[in-house]
C-alpha cells in the first residue's frame, strides 16, 4: 500500500500535467457514472417519498418489495423507444439541446467536492478539479441547463414548447441575480470562493450566520431546478410538458435524468455552502472514520432532497408573472440586504 | 308566490290571439303554444314584466305525423319567489322550418338554438352564429334527429379514407360518399355552407405575434374532451373559442329506440360522475307521466344516495381542479380521492356498482339498504366531515392558493344570471338559486338545509362553495338516516309497458346545477322524445367571454374550477 | 398575512407520511372485498330457469342470446333454452336480473375476466350456471315430463269425450273449452310487467 502511494506521488511530481490529465479522465468517468446512477436513485427516492406523503405505495414490483430496479426498467424503456424529430423542427438545435444540458451537469460535477476522506486527522477533499473560484463556477454552470432547456423548447416547432422555453428563460434571469449575490455573501464570510475552503472555514454554519441568505438561496435553488412551486416551464396541465414536449426516447431520458442530476448537485452545493459541508463528529470505528465526512455529507444531502420533495407535495404552482415578481421585487433586495449583513458580520468573524 | 294561472292570464291579456292550447298542469308548470311571429315579444314581456329571466333551453321536436316541427322554449326564473316553469311551444311547418331566434333577449340561447339547427334543420332567424356545435362537419346537413333520418354513412368498410394536403402542408382526412349512400339518403345531397371552425378562428388573428394555442381535445387539463382554443399574444389571452361534441353519444336519439326501462341505463352514462341524479331526473319525469306515487322509504333512499353522490362528485370537482394548479403530486388532491373511496364503497354496498348505478326505478328504487348501512354511513360521514373541514382550513391559510385563485374568473351576479351559469358556479356569485329549495321534489321540503352561496364569484369561491356543500349534504344525510321509515321500496302499482301519451318536465339539482328532462310519450313503449337540459352545457357557454384578458395559467384555473363534465354537455 | 402561514400545507403531508396506505390494495394478490349487492358476472340457476327469454328482451345492448343447454331442467324449461351472455357488450346494469320472473339469474361477486379473442368472453350457460342437473337427472326429468304430458293428453281427451256426450247445446262451449288450454300454460311464468317486489339483487 505504501509503495503504491510512493510510486504515484513520485509520478505526480515528475509529470504534473499528464498526471492531472489522467486523474481528470478517471475522475470524469467515475463522476459521470456515479452522478448518473445517483440520479436514478434520486428519482426512485422521489417516487417513493412522494408516495409516502399521499398514502400510496410507489414502485414496489420491479426488483423486490422496494422497487429499486424500477429506474433500470425505465432506462431500458427510454433506450428502446423510437427517435422522432418533429417536421419543421430545427434539427441541429433539437439534437444538441439534451447534450448541452448534460454538458452543463458534467461541468458542475467536475468542480464540486463530493466529500472528504479523513486520513490521519486531515481532510482530503474529493474533487476532480480544485478551482479557486469553484463556488462561482458551479453556480454559473448550474444555470447553463436553462440554456439547454431554451434550446429544446425553441427548436421544437411546437407552441407549448415555445411557451415553456420563454417561461424558463424568464425564470432563470429573475433568479440568477439573487443566487449570485448570495454566493458572494457566503464568499465574503468565508474569505474565499473555493468551495473546499468555504467548507473548511465554516465554524458556524452559514445557515445560522446568514439565515436570510439561506432562505433566499434555497428558494432560488428550487427555482433553478424547475421544481414545484416553480415549474412553470414544464407545467403539465397548461403546456403539456413544456420544453420537452416533443422529446421522446433517450433524448427525453437525458433531459429527465439531467434534471435530477441537477437536483443532486444543487443540493450538494447548498449543503457545502450553508450547512457545513462534510463537517461532523468523526465516527470512532476504524474503517468508518476515514469516510465519516462522506457519510455526513451524504446524510445532509439526503435530508435536503427529502425537503425538496416535501415542498413539491405541499405547495401550489405559481404563475409565471408572480414568479418574476417574487424574484425581482423580493429576492433581489433581500439578497442585497443579506450581502450587507454578511459584510458587517463577516468582518466580526474574521 | 307566482302561480301558473296568473302567468297564463297575464300573458293572455297582453297577447290576445297569439296563444293557443294552454294547459296549466300544476301550480308550477304551464304549457302553451305561441305563434311563431310573436314569440320574441312574448318572451320579452315575460322577462321584463313577469320576472322570467332564466332561459333554460329549447328543445326541438319532430312531429312527423303532423308534418310540423315544434321548438319548445323552457322559461324559468332565478327569483326564489317564482318557481313557475313555462314551456312555450312554437310550431313551424316541416318543409321550411324557421323560428325567430331569442339570442337578442337571452345571451345563452346561442348554443341551444345551434343544436336545434344542426340536429333538426330548423333555421333560427337572427342568430349571430348558426354554425354546427356538436356534429362533425361531414354530418351537418343530414339533420340526424329527425324521425326519417336513415343513418350515418358506414365508414368501417374498405379503405375509404381520402388524404388531402391543406395549404399549410398539413394532412387532412375525409370520407367520400358512395353513390349508393347518396341514393339511399344517408348522405345529404347539399351541405350547408359556412366557414369552418378553423377559418373562424383565423379570421381573428391580427398580427404575427399572436398565435392560437390548443387546450384542445387531448390535454392534461380537461376532465373530458372539448376543444378550447385561445388566441394568445405572449402569455395573455385575447380571445377564446370553444367547441364541444367530442364525446357525443347520441343518447337522446338512442333513447327513442329503447324501451322506457332500458332508457334508465342511458341516463347513467350522461354524466357518469353523478349518475344517480340523472336517473332521478328521468324516472321523475316518467313518474309524472304515469301519475305514480313513490313510497316514502324509497324517497328517503333516493335522497340519501343522491346526497352521497353529490359529496363524491364535489370531492372530484374540487380535487381534480387542484391538480390543475399544483401538479399531480399534490397531497390534498390524493387525500380527497381517498375520502371519495369511502363514499363510493357506501354507494356500492347499496347499488352494486361504483359508477353507473342504474339504481332508480319508476316508482321506487332497485335495492333496499343493506344491514348495518346506517352505522357504516355515519362513521364514514363523520370522517368525511372532519377531512372537509381540514380542506377548507388548508385553503384558507395558504397564500399561494390565494395568489392563484383570488379574483380569477370573477363573475358578477347579474352576469351569472344573464349568461346562464348553473350550480355552484352561479351560487358562488351570490345568487341563491337551488332547485331543491325552489322546485322541491322528493322529501326535500321536510329537510332542513341551507343554500350555500359565495361572495365574489371567483375561482376560490367556487371551490369553497363546493366544499361547504359537502358539509351541508352530510347534514342532510344524517337527518334522513334519523327519520327513514320502514316500508316498501317500490310502488305496488303495476307499471305498464306502454306509458300513456303526454309530456312532462322534471327538474333536479345535479351536483353541477339544475338538470331538467323533458319527456314526450306518444302512448308507445318507447319515448317519443327525450330532451336533456344539462347544467354543464349552460355553464360551458359562459367560459369564452370570461377568458378574455387573462394569463394562460389562469385559463386553466378558471376552466378547471367550473368542474366540468363534457360528457354531460355533449350527451 | 400573518394568519396565512402555510403551516398546514407542510404539516399535513408530514402527518400522513407516517401512516401506511389504507385505500390501496395490492391487486391481484389481494382482491377487494365486494358487498353482497355487487353486480358482477352472472350466476344462473339452471334448475329453475324456464327459458322465457325476458332477460334477452330487456337487455339494452342485446347481449343475451338463448341457446340450448343439455344439463337444464326439462320439467321447467320445455325448449331447454338458457341464456348466453356476451360480456364484450354487457354493461352490468342488472336489468336482466330484475326482469327474471323466477329469480334464477343473479349477479355474483366475480368481477374479473380475460380472454384472447372476443369469442372467449361470450359465456354460455355451461360457464355461468351454478346449479345444473346431471345427465341422469336430466333423463329422469325428461321421463317425468313425458309422463305428465301423456297424462295431460289423456285428461284432455277424456274431458272432450265427456263434453261431447253432454250434448250439442254445449258444442260452442266445448269449442271454447278447447281453445282454453293454451291459456293455462303461463301459470309457470308470472307476467313480467310487475317488477318483483322487495330487495331482489
Amino acid at each position: 500500500m505504501d509503495g503504491i502511494i510512493e510510486a504515484i506521488s513520485s509520478f505526480a511530481s515528475q509529470q504534473p500535467a499528464i498526471f492531472a490529465l489522467i486523474i481528470g479522465i478517471i475522475g470524469a468517468a467515475v463522476i459521470a457514472g456515479v452522478v448518473n446512477v445517483g440520479a436514478m436513485l434520486v428519482i426512485w427516492g422521489e417516487r417513493k417519498v412522494l408516495s409516502d406523503f399521499v398514502q400510496r405505495y410507489g414502485p414496489n414490483r420491479v426488483g423486490g418489495r422496494w422497487g429499486i430496479l424500477q429506474l433500470g426498467a425505465d432506462a431500458v424503456k427510454f433506450f428502446t423507444k423510437e427517435d422522432s424529430i418533429p417536421q419543421g423542427a430545427d434539427r441541429a438545435v433539437f439534437v444538441w439541446a439534451p447534450i448541452v444540458v448534460s454538458i452543463a451537469t458534467m461541468m458542475v460535477a467536475a468542480a464540486i467536492p463530493f466529500g472528504a476522506l479523513h486520513i490521519g486527522g486531515k481532510d482530503y477533499p474529493l474533487v476532480v478539479a480544485n478551482m479557486d473560484i469553484s463556488a462561482f463556477y458551479v453556480e454559473a454552470a448550474l444555470s447553463i441547463m436553462a440554456i439547454g432547456a431554451f434550446m429544446a423548447g425553441y427548436s421544437s416547432n411546437n407552441k407549448y414548447s415555445l411557451l415553456g422555453a420563454f417561461r424558463g428563460v424568464a425564470r432563470m434571469i429573475a433568479y440568477e441575480v439573487p443566487m449570485g449575490v448570495c454566493v458572494v455573501a457566503v464568499a465574503v464570510m468565508a474569505h474565499s470562493l473555493n468551495l473546499v475552503e468555504i467548507v473548511q472555514n465554516q465554524t458556524l454554519w452559514y445557515a445560522f450566520a446568514q439565515p436570510i441568505g439561506f432562505i433566499i438561496f434555497l428558494i432560488a435553488l428550487v427555482t433553478d431546478l424547475g421544481r414545484i412551486p416553480f415549474d412553470q416551464s414544464e407545467a403539465e396541465e397548461e403546456i403539456i410538458s413544456g420544453y420537452n414536449t416533443e422529446y421522446g426516447g433517450i433524448r427525453f431520458g437525458l433531459l429527465y435524468f439531467q434534471e435530477y442530476n441537477n437536483m443532486v448537485l444543487g443540493s450538494i452545493l447548498l449543503v457545502l455552502m450553508f450547512l457545513g459541508g462534510w463537517h461532523g463528529p468523526i465516527i470512532p470505528i476504524p474503517l468508518l472514520d476515514i469516510i465519516s465526512p462522506l457519510i455526513w455529507l451524504f446524510m445532509k444531502v439526503v435530508i435536503v432532497m427529502w425537503g425538496l420533495i416535501w415542498i413539491r407535495s405541499s405547495l401550489f404552482r405559481l404563475r409565471i408573472d408572480q414568479v418574476t415578481d417574487l424574484g425581482w421585487k423580493w429576492m433581489l433586495p433581500l439578497s442585497i440586504l443579506n450581502l450587507g449583513w454578511a459584510i458587517i458580520i463577516g468582518s466580526y468573524f474574521a | 308566490m307566482t302561480n301558473a294561472n296568473d302567468v297564463l292570464s297575464s300573458l293572455q291579456s297582453a297577447f290576445p290571439g297569439a296563444l293557443t292550447e294552454p294547459k296549466v298542469e300544476s301550480e308550477m308548470r304551464l304549457w302553451v303554444a305561441v305563434d311563431s311571429k310573436k314569440i320574441v315579444d312574448v318572451c320579452k314581456f315575460m322577462r321584463n314584466k313577469l320576472g322570467f329571466d332564466h332561459y333554460s333551453g329549447c328543445a326541438g321536436v319532430d312531429w312527423i305525423a303532423k308534418k310540423e316541427f315544434e321548438v319548445v322554449e323552457i322559461m324559468a326564473s332565478h327569483d326564489t319567489s317564482n318557481s313557475v316553469v313555462a314551456m312555450l311551444k312554437v310550431k313551424t311547418p316541416r318543409d321550411k322550418p324557421s323560428v325567430p331566434s331569442l339570442t337578442g333577449l337571452f345571451w345563452n340561447a346561442n348554443w341551444y338554438e345551434r343544436e336545434a339547427w344542426e340536429m333538426f334543420g330548423i333555421n333560427f332567424e337572427g342568430h349571430p352564429e348558426l354554425y354546427p356545435l356538436i356534429l362533425v362537419d361531414e354530418l351537418v346537413g343530414s339533420w340526424p334527429w329527425r324521425k326519417d333520418f336513415k343513418g350515418y354513412p358506414d365508414t368501417t368498410t374498405g379503405n375509404r379514407i381520402v388524404e388531402t394536403v391543406t395549404n399549410d402542408g398539413y394532412l387532412e382526412y375525409s370520407v367520400a360518399p358512395h353513390p349508393a349512400e347518396v341514393e339511399a339518403g344517408t348522405v345529404p345531397k347539399e351541405r350547408p355552407k359556412y366557414p369552418s371552425f378553423r377559418e373562424r378562428e383565423e379570421r381573428d388573428i391580427k398580427s404575427d405575434s399572436e398565435m392560437i394555442m390548443h387546450l384542445g381535445p387531448q390535454h392534461a387539463m380537461v376532465p373530458g374532451p372539448f376543444l378550447l382554443d385561445v388566441l394568445v399574444e405572449g402569455e395573455r389571452v385575447k380571445k377564446a373559442y370553444l367547441d364541444i361534441g367530442y364525446i357525443h353519444k347520441g343518447i337522446e336519439k338512442i333513447m327513442e329506440n329503447r324501451t322506457w326501462l332500458q332508457g334508465i341505463t342511458y341516463t347513467d352514462r350522461m354524466c357518469y360522475v353523478a349518475s344517480l341524479t340523472n336517473n332521478e331526473c328521468y324516472c321523475g319525469a316518467v313518474e309524472k307521466l304515469l301519475g305514480l306515487e313513490v313510497p316514502l322509504r324509497a324517497q328517503y333512499i333516493r335522497v340519501i344516495l343522491e346526497e352521497l353522490s353529490r359529496i363524491q362528485s364535489h370531492l372530484i370537482g374540487a380535487g381534480e381542479f387542484l391538480t390543475l394548479i399544483a401538479g399531480v403530486g399534490f397531497a390534498p388532491w390524493q387525500y380527497m380521492i381517498i375520502d371519495r373511496e369511502g363514499i363510493i364503497s357506501l354507494i356500492e354496498s347499496v347499488t352494486g356498482a361504483r359508477l353507473t348505478h342504474t339504481f332508480v326505478r319508476f316508482g321506487g328504487v332497485r335495492n333496499d339498504l343493506p344491514e348495518g348501512f346506517a352505522d357504516q354511513c355515519r362513521k364514514t360521514l363523520k370522517y368525511t366531515e372532519e377531512r372537509t373541514k381540514e380542506y377548507i382550513e388548508l385553503f384558507e391559510q395558504d397564500p399561494i392558493y390565494h395568489m392563484r385563485m383570488d379574483n380569477i374568473g370573477a363573475i358578477k351576479p347579474e352576469d351569472g344570471k344573464r349568461m346562464g351559469a348553473a350550480g355552484p358556479v352561479l351560487r358562488a356569485t351570490g345568487v341563491d338559486y337551488d332547485v331543491r329549495k325552489i322546485d322541491p321534489y322528493l322529501i326535500y321540503p321536510e329537510l332542513d338545509f341551507k343554500v350555500i352561496t359565495g361572495t365574489k364569484g371567483d375561482s376560490a369561491d367556487r371551490i369553497d362553495v363546493r366544499l361547504r356543500e359537502i358539509l351541508e349534504s352530510i347534514h342532510i344525510i344524517e337527518q334522513c338516516l334519523d327519520r327513514i321509515p320502514e316500508g316498501p321500496i317500490r310502488t305496488e302499482a303495476k307499471i305498464p309497458k306502454k306509458i300513456p301519451a303526454g309530456e312532462a318536465y322534471y327538474r333536479v339539482e345535479d351536483p353541477r346545477g339544475e338538470m331538467g328532462m323533458y319527456v314526450i310519450s306518444d302512448g308507445g313503449d318507447k319515448p317519443y322524445r327525450v330532451k336533456v337540459r344539462g347544467p354543464f352545457y349552460a355553464t360551458f357557454q359562459t367560459l369564452t367571454p370570461l377568458l378574455e384578458g387573462m394569463y394562460l395559467a389562469d385559463v386553466v384555473a378558471t376552466a378547471g374550477s367550473m368542474d366540468g363534465c363534457p360528457s354531460e354537455a355533449d350527451r | 398575512m400573518l394568519k396565512r402561514m402555510m403551516i398546514k400545507n407542510f404539516s399535513w403531508p408530514l402527518k400522513t407520511a407516517r401512516k401506511a396506505p389504507e385505500m390501496t390494495r395490492q391487486y391481484p394478490e389481494y382482491m377487494m372485498e365486494l358487498p353482497a349487492a355487487e353486480r358482477g358476472i352472472h350466476e344462473l340457476d339452471a334448475t329453475t330457469c324456464i327459458g322465457c327469454a325476458s332477460c334477452a328482451r330487456v337487455c339494452p345492448n342485446s347481449c343475451i342470446e338463448m341457446v340450448s343447454f343439455k344439463f337444464g331442467n326439462p320439467l321447467k324449461n320445455k325448449k331447454m333454452q338458457y341464456p348466453r351472455i356476451d360480456y364484450g357488450r354487457c354493461m352490468f346494469c342488472g336489468l336482466c336480473v330484475d326482469e327474471c320472473p323466477v329469480e334464477c339469474l343473479k349477479m355474483g361477486q366475480k368481477v374479473t375476466m380475460a380472454g384472447w379473442t372476443r369469442e372467449d368472453i361470450i359465456k354460455g350457460p355451461e360457464t355461468i350456471a351454478t346449479k345444473m342437473l346431471t345427465a341422469a337427472e336430466v333423463k329422469a326429468a325428461e321421463e317425468e315430463a313425458k309422463r305428465i304430458a301423456a297424462e295431460k293428453k289423456k285428461a284432455v281427451a277424456a274431458a272432450a269425450a265427456a263434453k261431447e256426450k253432454a250434448g250439442g247445446a254445449k258444442a260452442p262451449a266445448a269449442a271454447a273449452g278447447e281453445k282454453k288450454p293454451p291459456a293455462k300454460k303461463p301459470a309457470a311464468a308470472k307476467p313480467h310487467e310487475t317488477a318483483p317486489g322487495g330487495g331482489a339483487s
